[in-house]
């Protein structure tokens, strides 16, 4: 299963997991919210296309990091809602700190 | 990455449930985003690269192929029949000669730890008198002699002191008369009392022979084989305790083994089997525990682990010296006793010389058919990627990927073989099984063919490699289209000589060349049985009934056996419709036979070449009865008896290589060597000459022979064998004679009833099964070639229709163009029959030994071949060849 699909994606290589995973982490979503969440946080700069945004949420679930659930979406239609698992969370972690320490370390590279 | 496999693996059956989720999932997206400028991209493609990651991919699109590949047999039912069928045939015999080759020379004996069993055998010259060994003397695998047997003495001497070995156990065996029910002859296993525990084999029910059985004054007791269970107690329980009279003497049946264990010996299989230490009273005479001149023990052990066999080779080495010690008067010559050991995880293999060969030309045979099969269904499959070329080229143009498609022309193949392999392994079976039982002739076999893994393993790995072998070059050729002018739908004409064409011409010629091969073979055993059954056999073995009876291993020995075969002799001959019965030491060719030397007074042997001749025991008028001429003096007659003056008959070549000169009537000679002591009443006299009779095989020379009374030798008198001269079939008479003997002796069995003309019908058992088997290929294999041959034409003309057509129209005769299509036949006919007689004189050349009476070069099998071969091909030509001449000038230029 490729991490090719990031590349169609606005967002930095390797990064569109991560940036699911916090989507999800305050509640469970259906993927349309997911990469509307992503385009209104980041201030209309980073547009999850919709080809790489569907491939990351099904790797992510058959990793055992997303779980999915069918419910009904506020306008009443049948939707496939993710949320995090435990795995989830913990790996979200795990990113979250390594990206602070990694922006950090570009950042300081990049003003010198 | 394990819930990664379990959700994929939940999803393959729930495919309906997947592609709905991923339709819905996709579609409230588009939904949600209705009105947005956005763009989405391609909502399938991302559907499908959605369905990638949930299912197993390769799998489903193998079982499309799958799916496909059914269809599209389906829809060429004639095509599909006769691929499946000749790769059936095919496959089967491959396998078939396979499960012979395993059950006969790969095959382990089912003990624990075969491989570290060992046989102990020695080699070097005899310096004890070894005409009280038993067991066999072979040549092995470096060219040495060896010998099987040690006298029980040497092996107890081995086992106590050879510390190699964690086990070593002594063996032996012989036939006995046992008398349970009726009585009847039965295989004796003899074997020292850790034999089971060192081979690892359990019994089935009651015990095996214990140490404490093989014990002088132990209980006799046998355990008894599964076969011999099945036979004699219909698998009953009971049998166990049983009480049984083996060679006159009671004996109690403790266990039996199981199924799987047939002795050490492959292919002998055996009965009863008891401890060695009643060899003395239920064994030959030969066999006695105590005296050191008398070699009869076979040895297997069990080498500890980590020793090697040099090791163990060295240790008995020395012990062999030792044992040497007895024997030191004895002159010296040639060389020490040596240790021998050879691996013992297959057991005693006296098959692997006799059946190695055999097995080699048949499986070359079959081989050869299965090429052809595959040369022909490469070509029924190229003709048929040249009719779906469209759809290959739609497929192509519309994106399909190359390997995808040859993937997918491979599933078809692999396919086929797989129905092809199934459909032949419901016959390899009782094929394996016939093969054996025709070669055995008479001679049981007990091996267990059948499939088991090895065998299943092989027809699977040869029906892959039968699909690859058949369907790659198609699948490769089929998928290289030129788009553009096969897209336009293809006149004939559209369809350029290409060089699939040269493909399938190759194939053809090779078929031919194969079977050519075949046929040439079959022609030569053809001509082999044929010589053999032309034979005459010097004796008039029609309506002749024999059949067997042993009375020495019923307490009869000397005057007394004689006694009692005469009483049986004259019984049996007063049963009404018998005309006459005469009985013999030997019978006639059945592959056995006396030898021993001669010494004639005038006559001086060549150096190294001692006078020799076969010796027949027999009763009176044997020579009348059996219908051999005599050429001079008179026949044995009841006069001839224990206490007149000894007497003999001659053949032609006795006394015309030891008696040359002189009338050999009333001249006399002796048995034994040169240095044999004689007394003047050891001297035959020769009384009269007869022609020569074959003996112990239609295909041997017949060597020197004297017919003498066996009432004037009762001590070389073993076995009898019964000749009966009448005209009721063996049926109407074989309750009398039983009754007749069981009268005289219930004892004694009477065994292997049959007429003379079927104990010769079999000893020719591997010549029939050669001619039979071979003649059944090479038609096979020229079928084929006619089919393949047929295919290609038809093909061709359909290709040619509109150049015939202009030909017709310019005036061509009908005649000429049927000619065209005949010279492309003879054409591919005489280069394939150019290839196929050279590799058919190299091959044939191999099989010179199975041969009688032609050479591997035989003109007339060859000529035959190439008869039959290029009248096939007329054959398959001539349809096509007609429809050619019926070509129709206008309608095929209309189509141009």
């Amino acid at each position: 299963m490729g991490e090719s699909a990031d590349r169609q994606s606005g967002v930095l290589p390797g990064t569109l997991d991560m940036l699911v995973l916090k989507a999800l982490a305050r509640k469970a979503m259906h993927g349309y919210d997911v990469a509307e969440f992503i385009l209104s946080r980041s201030g209309d700069l980073l547009r999850v296309e919709e080809g790489a945004l569907y491939p990351a949420l099904h790797r992510l679930e058959l990793r055992g990091l997303l779980e999915s659930e069918w419910g009904v979406s506020s306008n009443n239609r049948r939707a496939k809602f993710y949320s995090l698992t435990a795995a989830g969370r913990k790996r979200l972690a795990l990113e979250s700190t390594q990206w602070a320490s990694l922006s950090m370390a570009i950042a300081r590279v990049m003003e010198a | 990455m394990f819930t990664n496999l379990r959700l994929r693996w939940r999803s393959l059956w729930k495919r309906r449930q997947l592609d709905r989720d991923l339709k819905d999932e996709i579609a409230f997206h588009l939904a949600m985003r209705q009105g947005s400028t956005r763009q989405f991209g391609n909502p399938t493609l991302i559907r499908e690269n959605l369905r990638e990651m949930w299912t197993f991919h390769i799998l489903e699109s193998l079982w499309h192929d799958l799916r496909y590949g059914v269809r599209m047999l389906w829809k060429s039912p004639a095509f599909t029949l006769v691929a499946i069928l000749s790769l059936a045939i095919g496959i089967g015999a491959n396998t078939a000669i396979f499960s012979l080759v395993d059950a006969i020379l790969l095959k382990s004996l089912p003990v624990r730890e075969p491989a570290s069993l060992r046989l102990v055998l020695w080699a070097g010259e005899p310096r004890v008198p070894l005409n009280n060994s038993s067991g066999y003397t072979r040549k092995n695998e470096a060219g040495q002699l060896v010998h099987s047997s040690f006298s029980y003495s040497m092996y107890r001497m081995f086992a106590e002191q050879a510390s190699q070995f964690s086990d070593l156990a002594g063996f032996a065996r012989s036939q006995v008369t046992v008398v349970a029910g009726e009585s009847h002859y039965a295989n004796a296993f003899f074997v020292t009392g850790n034999m089971f525990n060192t081979l690892g084999v359990p019994p089935l029910a009651g015990r095996e022979i214990a140490p404490s059985d093989d014990r002088a004054d132990a209980e006799p007791v046998a355990v008894i084989s599964y076969a011999y269970w099945e036979r004699h107690f219909g698998l009953d329980r009971s049998a166990i305790n049983r009480q049984i009279t083996v060679n006159g003497r009671g004996l109690r049946i403790v266990g039996i083994t199981p199924q799987s264990f047939r002795g050490l010996e492959n292919g002998s299989g055996f009965d009863l089997c008891l401890p060695l230490s009643l060899v003395s009273g239920f064994g030959p005479k030969f066999y006695a525990i105590e005296k050191p001149t008398a070699w009869w023990v076979q040895i297997v052990g069990r080498l500890r682990a980590g020793v090697d066999d040099r090791q163990a080779k060295a240790s008995l080495d020395l012990l062999m010296e030792r044992a040497s010690a007895p024997f030191a008067s004895v002159p010296k010559k040639g060389e020490p006793w040596r240790a021998v050991l050879e691996s013992g995880a297959a057991g005693v293999q006296l098959m692997r010389e006799q059946a190695s060969r055999p097995l080699l030309i048949l499986a070359g045979a079959v081989a050869l058919v299965l090429l052809i099969a595959c040369a022909n269904i490469a070509n029924l499959l190229l003709a048929r990627a040249s009719a779906r070329r469209r759809e290959i080229a739609v497929r192509l143009t519309i994106g399909a990927s190359r390997w995808r498609l040859i993937g997918q022309l491979l599933t078809e193949s692999i396919l086929l073989a797989g129905i092809g392999a199934g459909l032949g392994l419901l016959f390899a079976g009782p094929m394996a099984r016939g093969i054996l039982a025709m070669a055995a002739g008479n001679r049981p076999i007990s091996i267990q063919v059948g499939l088991n893994d090895r065998t299943l393993l092989f027809t699977l790995i040869a029906g892959l490699f039968t699909a690859l072998l058949f369907g790659l070059a198609p699948a490769i050729r089929a998928t290289r289209v030129d788009l553009s002018p096969s897209l336009k739908d293809g006149s004939a004409g559209s369809l350029g000589r290409g060089p699939q064409f040269g493909l399938s011409r190759f194939l053809v010629i090779g078929q031919v060349a194969l079977s050519t091969v075949l046929l040439a073979g079959a022609g030569l055993f053809v001509r082999t049985l044929a010589n053999l059954s032309t034979i005459d056999p010097g004796f008039n073995a029609h309506q002749v009934l024999i059949f067997a009876a042993d009375g020495s291993r019923s307490g009869y020995e000397g005057g007394k056996l004689a006694g009692l075969y005469e009483r049986i002799r004259a019984r049996v001959a007063a049963i009404p419709g018998v005309q006459a019965v005469t009985l013999s030491s030997v019978p006639l060719i059945a592959d056995s036979e006396d030898n021993d030397d001669v010494t004639v007074p005038g006559y001086v042997p060549p150096a190294g070449k001692p006078a020799s001749a076969n010796t027949m025991l027999t009763s009176s008028r044997f020579h009348r009865i059996l219908g051999i001429p005599m050429l001079l003096g008179r026949e044995l007659e009841d006069g001839d008896g224990p206490n007149s003056r000894k007497v003999a008959i001659v053949n032609e070549t006795f006394a015309r290589t030891y008696m040359a000169g002189s009338s050999p009537i009333g001249r006399i000679f002796y048995f034994g060597g040169p240095q044999a002591t004689r007394k003047p009443e050891d001297a035959f006299e020769v009384v009269g000459v007869c022609k020569d009779a074959k003996y112990d095989s239609l295909k041997h020379v017949v060597p020197p022979t004297a017919y003498l009374s066996f009432l004037q030798k009762p001590d070389w008198m073993r076995e009898a064998t019964f000749e009966i001269r009448t005209e009721l079939p063996g049926s109407a008479l074989a309750n009398e004679i039983r009754k007749e003997v069981a009268g005289i002796d219930r004892n004694v069995p009477v065994a292997d009833m049959r007429t003379q003309e079927e104990q010769i019908r079999q000893s020719l058992g591997l010549e029939r099964l050669f001619a039979g088997l071979m003649g059944a290929f090479g038609l096979c294999a020229s079928v084929l070639a006619a089919i393949g041959l047929y295919g290609l034409l038809a093909y061709t003309v359909t290709r040619r229709t509109p150049e015939i057509g202009i030909r017709l129209a310019l005036g061509a005769e009908r005649r000429s163009v049927q000619w065209l299509v005949l010279r492309d036949v003879l054409w591919m006919v005489a280069i394939g029959m150019a290839i196929g007689i050279p590799v058919a004189l190299a091959l044939t050349s191999l099989i010179r030994k199975t041969l009688f009476g032609v050479t591997p070069d035989d003109p007339i099998s060859f000529a035959g071949a190439a008869v039959l071969m290029a009248l096939a091909a007329i054959a398959a030509a001539w349809i096509p060849a007609r429809r050619a001449a019926r070509v129709d000038p206008i309608k095929a230029l209309r189509y141009e």
